[in-house]
């Protein structure tokens, strides 16, 4: 391995591949940030273009613009509570209201640190461990990502807010959204309502839901408050925009998110077919779990730090352990692990345990390339928060019908559909009157983003085991995961409680 | 003549011939006048880093010199391939948008789903790959070589799981039940999750393409009982489908998939020879021919009759099949 | 003695939500899955088939909403209510004056126009209209910024969009 490791620095004392993950990182954080657009489009662009460089310089592209573009999303998350990303949704819900209160910057800082060094974490055990690992994660099958998934639902439990029932309809709206588009096994389309399209796609386009959830439905509610400004004529204080910056205090206080974040998302990154956005709302409800709901007198969903630091944690942790299935099996976690796959076989690299062997240095290089790559993040991360906040920040009036039309562009990018924008739109609008009656709309979301695969895992291990239940709770992984949930389902009923009792206090 | 006279004349000829071939190093086929002027698009009816997104990316990223002006890959995904196809088979048949995609949405999909488009509204280009498949096993089943599975199969009807994730393969499943060796069919969403179970030792066999399980069966986490890679081609130690009659019989003609160029039909027909002759060069790019070994598809191509022709044989068999399913 | 209304002490809101919930589950179960959900000819076992989820989504929307109906009827939600202070998730129960509502039913008056034209006028005329129409409604006064804005943005866009990532809009 030593001498592996010499290579591997002798092929990176190339100066271009270091200016090229130069260039690769702002780009990727500019594409995360624009909503719709995420490190996909980049990376599917770019790829053909790699065909005729080198394989280090040509996948350490890929890989960079892919962790620029989960930080980017974090930037219009926090800024304009749009997540440029699917993965920086969670981050919304801290870090917005930071932002409004003028604490841009704290919020932004402690996104890029989070990121950074969750990242960090997630590839050095990447590095460190991948082969056992890949393993390990190789065991959990159809019904243990089911119980994965189950654990996913129960701890949404704790993000319903204070009416229990909303929150379980807003889940339950969330399931029916999940299961429109066709039946994940049977391949029949259903629920094809309104236009009958939406029931022979295979399921409504993530982006286009959360945008429509998220972002819609924020801007619809701030229109109505720029109105009444308007008419009461409240002047904009528009005091500190840029706010003031982290500080120790906050740094420890949000060490306990931090880890909640990385190890979760280390964890499930792990396993393929469980996507970022799943690990980063999930990081979030346990931050939110483990703080009890409230961080220095701050509740969660009001501007706890420790809230933005989990979410962010929690998805870039999952950036790197999916290159774990990746590299030893050749199993794509995520989409875009599955652009970089075609990258490495277009440059004549098959990942598997002989890919250390053959490889050796090319790979150690990328490695270390990565490890790079997290402090040029946190570099490059600086140097855009004041400009970017500024101009998100400016006059609301302008910024949001542009912003309005870039979510539009960007969604139709996706896919070339128009549909999805009509998605967009109907979600936008559905989520905006939910949240005038007090329907909490991320439960919705999260449900939405699990369905499929509560669904697909559910009937996968019937047909597996041939109608027999007992696949569930057979194997000892499965019985350690039951357990789990049971502490995970009583725990989100005393915080409950307790929140219950705080409030009539 | 005078011998000055002579050499003149023949080195007018030479100058001549040669600036004749020089110029009409395109070939036989002449570039149309006004054809093309723009940009082409090539839709691909899947997302980004797919199996065919890569090799039409590869393909188009050497082909833009022979075509004349540069092509452009616009991913349409949804609906098993059907989206995109439907939208390249409605566009403007003039040309300047094609459609890369594989046999099954023309063959399969008709049948099985309610599409808008049929295999009549085609028209036919070459080919860009051939995509092998094969059949392989966990170690756990304690299985490792074909005969053992399939006498295993004939003894033991229903007993060995296999997974797919396509329509071709669930097709290719239910003709070997036909012919005599019944498999348990796990339909599974996606290829990944064929090929994740299949590692983990959550189902017993799979069917695949060869890309997706080369990699395991080099590490030992699976072996390969069978490929359909034709003969140059092969994954060491691993036997063709020829070695099998029974098999080959059963789904021989249907177990392969093949990438091919295809278009809404009405295009001129000199701009249809013009994209044949400039799809044929860019095959034959040495860059292609690598990347498509490596990947592992071998660098066979049918000219566009013979294209049309396995197309239609697969649709009728598939239709046959339809049918046999609905009773 | 207390009035009629305070008795009642209805909570409109929920209410409402709880009666279109009920509708919205019935209409799942007995109107979209039917309709739009084909079963295959090979069902054999319940996990095979493909309406159980959305039949079971529906039953639960139009449990989850009875119980809220139920509740606003009784009165008890009145008050938590308004102490549900969640800003990303909830907002804190005012009434809005109608016009408020107007604006943002115009906004969305002007999303369907959008992607009504989207096809017909294609896409640099029609975000160039649209942008300007957003800007008026929230409030943008500034005639000569509103113009540059409405062109400039939808320009840079379309080349941004096309030019870079090579993706095409109508």
């Amino acid at each position: 391995m030593i001498g592996a490791l010499q290579s591997a620095f002798s092929l990176l004392a190339n100066l271009e591949v270091l200016v090229i993950m130069m260039i690769g990182i702002p780009i990727g954080i500019t594409l995360g940030a624009i909503p719709g657009i995420g490190g996909m489009i980049g990376v599917g662009v770019l790829l053909p273009l790699t065909f005729g460089m080198d394989p280090v310089p040509a996948i350490v592209l890929l890989v960079s613009i892919y962790k620029g573009a989960i930080l980017g999303g974090a930037f219009s998350a926090i800024l304009i509570n749009t997540p440029g990303e699917a993965a920086s949704a969670a981050t919304c819900f801290d870090g917005h209201p930071l932002a409004n209160k003028g604490q841009s910057r704290r919020a932004l800082q402690a996104a890029i640190f989070g990121s950074a060094f969750a990242d960090l974490i997630s590839d050095i055990v990447l590095i460190v461990g991948a082969f056992a690992l890949a393993s390990v994660a190789i065991k959990f099958g159809p019904s243990q990502k089911f119980w994965i998934v189950v654990f996913s639902l129960l701890m949404t439990g704790s993000l319903t807010g204070t009416n229990a029932w909303k929150g379980l309809l807003s889940i339950s709206i969330g399931l029916f959204i999940g299961a429109i588009g066709l039946d994940p096994l049977q391949g029949t389309p259903r629920l094809g309502i309104i236009v009958p399209q939406i029931g022979r796609i295979e399921g409504l386009e993530l982006v286009a839901v959360l945008l429509g959830a998220f972002a819609l439905s924020e801007i619809f509610i701030n229109v109505e408050k720029l109105r009444r400004n308007k008419i009461n004529n409240v002047v904009n204080p528009g005091t500190q925009v840029v706010g003031p910056p982290l500080t120790w205090a906050d740094v420890k206080e949000s060490l306990k998110a931090f880890f909640i974040g990385t190890g979760y998302g280390t964890m499930t990154g792990m396993i393929p077919g469980i996507g970022t956005s799943a690990a980063s709302f999930l990081s979030y409800a346990l931050a939110k779990q483990w703080y009890g709901g409230k961080s220095k007198g701050v509740k969660f969903g009001e501007g706890a730090l420790p809230g933005v630091v989990a979410s962010e944690a929690g998805n870039n942790a999952v950036s790197g352990a999916n290159l774990i299935p990746l590299l030893t099996l050749g199993i794509p976690g995520s989409a875009i692990a599955a652009l970089l796959l075609g990258a490495l076989m277009l440059q004549g690299i098959t990942p598997g345990p002989m890919i250390f062997i053959d490889h050796g240095p090319i790979i150690y290089a990328i490695f270390i390339l990565m490890i790079l790559a997290n402090f040029s993040n946190i570099f490059f991360g600086h140097i855009l928060i004041k400009p970017l906040t500024r101009v998100l920040k400016g006059n609301p009036s302008i910024v949001f019908p542009i912003v309005l039309l870039i979510c539009f562009t960007g969604v139709y990018s996706i896919n070339n559909r128009l549909m999805d924008v009509g998605v967009m739109v109907v979600i936008g609008v559905f989520s905006y009157l939910l949240r005038k009656v007090g329907v909490p709309v991320a439960p919705m979301v999260i449900a939405f983003v699990l369905t499929r695969m509560l669904e697909q895992n559910f009937r996968l291990s019937l047909i597996l085991s041939r109608g027999d239940f007992a696949i569930f709770y057979d194997s000892p992984i499965n019985k350690v995961l039951i357990a789990i949930c049971v502490i995970a389902s009583i725990l989100v009923f005393v915080q409950r409680a307790r929140a219950k009792r705080a409030l009539e206090d | 003549m005078s011998k000055r006279k002579i050499l003149v004349l023949v080195l007018a000829l030479a100058i001549s011939f040669s600036a004749y071939s020089v110029l009409n190093q395109e070939g036989t086929v002449a570039k149309p006048e006004d054809f093309p002027e723009k940009p082409i698009t090539i839709i691909v009816p899947a997302a980004a880093g797919g199996g065919t997104d890569i090799l039409t990316r590869s393909f188009v990223a050497n082909a833009g010199d022979h075509f004349g002006q540069p092509l452009i890959v616009q991913n349409v995904p949804g609906g098993e391939f059907t989206i995109g196809v439907y939208r390249a088979l409605n566009s403007n048949p003039d040309g300047y948008t094609l459609l890369s995609t594989t046999t099954d949405p023309l063959v399969f999909a008709l049948h099985i789903m309610d599409v808008e488009y049929e295999i009549d509204d085609v028209e036919f280009f070459n080919t860009i790959a051939m995509g092998a498949a094969a059949i392989t096993v966990n170690p756990n089943l304690g299985i490792e070589t074909m005969e053992e599975f399939l006498a295993y199969a004939k003894e033991n009807p229903n007993e060995i799981q296999i997974a797919q994730s396509s329509l071709r393969f669930n097709a290719c499943i239910e003709l070997l039940r036909e012919a005599g060796f019944e498999f348990e069919n796990i339909p599974f969403p996606d290829g990944n999750e064929t090929v994740t179970a299949l590692a983990g030792g959550h189902v017993d066999a799979a069917m695949t393409s060869v890309a997706a399980v080369e990699a395991l069966h080099k590490a030992g986490n699976a072996i390969i009982l069978v490929t359909s890679l034709p003969g140059e081609v092969e994954v060491e130690g691993v036997p063709n489908i020829a070695q099998f009659p029974e098999l080959e019989a059963a789904i021989g003609h249907i177990i392969d998939t093949t990438l091919g160029l295809v278009g809404p039909k009405g295009i001129p027909q000199e701009r249809v020879d013009f994209i044949n002759e400039a799809l044929r060069k860019s095959l034959a790019e040495e860059e292609f021919i690598q990347m498509s070994t490596g990947a592992g598809l071998p660098p066979i191509h049918m000219g566009s009759e013979e294209f049309e022709a396995k197309v239609r044989a697969e649709y009728s068999s598939a239709a046959e099949l339809a049918d046999k399913l609905e009773d | 003695m207390k009035s009629v209304k305070e008795r009642l002490n209805l909570n409109k809101g929920d209410f409402v939500l709880g009666l279109l919930g009920i509708l919205m589950g019935m209409y799942i179960v007995f109107v979209a899955v039917p309709n739009t959900v084909r079963l295959p000819s090979n069902i054999r076992f319940f996990y095979q088939r493909p309406d159980v989820l959305p039949y079971t989504t529906g039953i639960l929307i139009a449990l989850f909403s009875a119980i809220i109906l139920f509740q606003a009827l009784l009165g008890q939600e009145k008050k938590e209510e308004q102490r549900a202070t969640n800003a990303c998730n909830e907002e804190p129960e005012e009434i809005s004056r109608k016009d408020l509502m107007l604006s943002v039913g115009l906004l969305i008056v002007c999303i369907g126009f959008y992607i009504a034209l989207l096809p017909t006028l294609g896409y640099l005329v029609t975000s160039i209209i649209f942008l300007g129409c957003v800007l008026l409604i929230c409030g943008y006064r500034n005639i000569l910024f509103l113009l540059l804005i409405s062109v400039g943005v939808p320009i840079a866009l379309s080349t941004f969009f096309e030019r870079f990532l090579y993706v095409f809009l109508p």
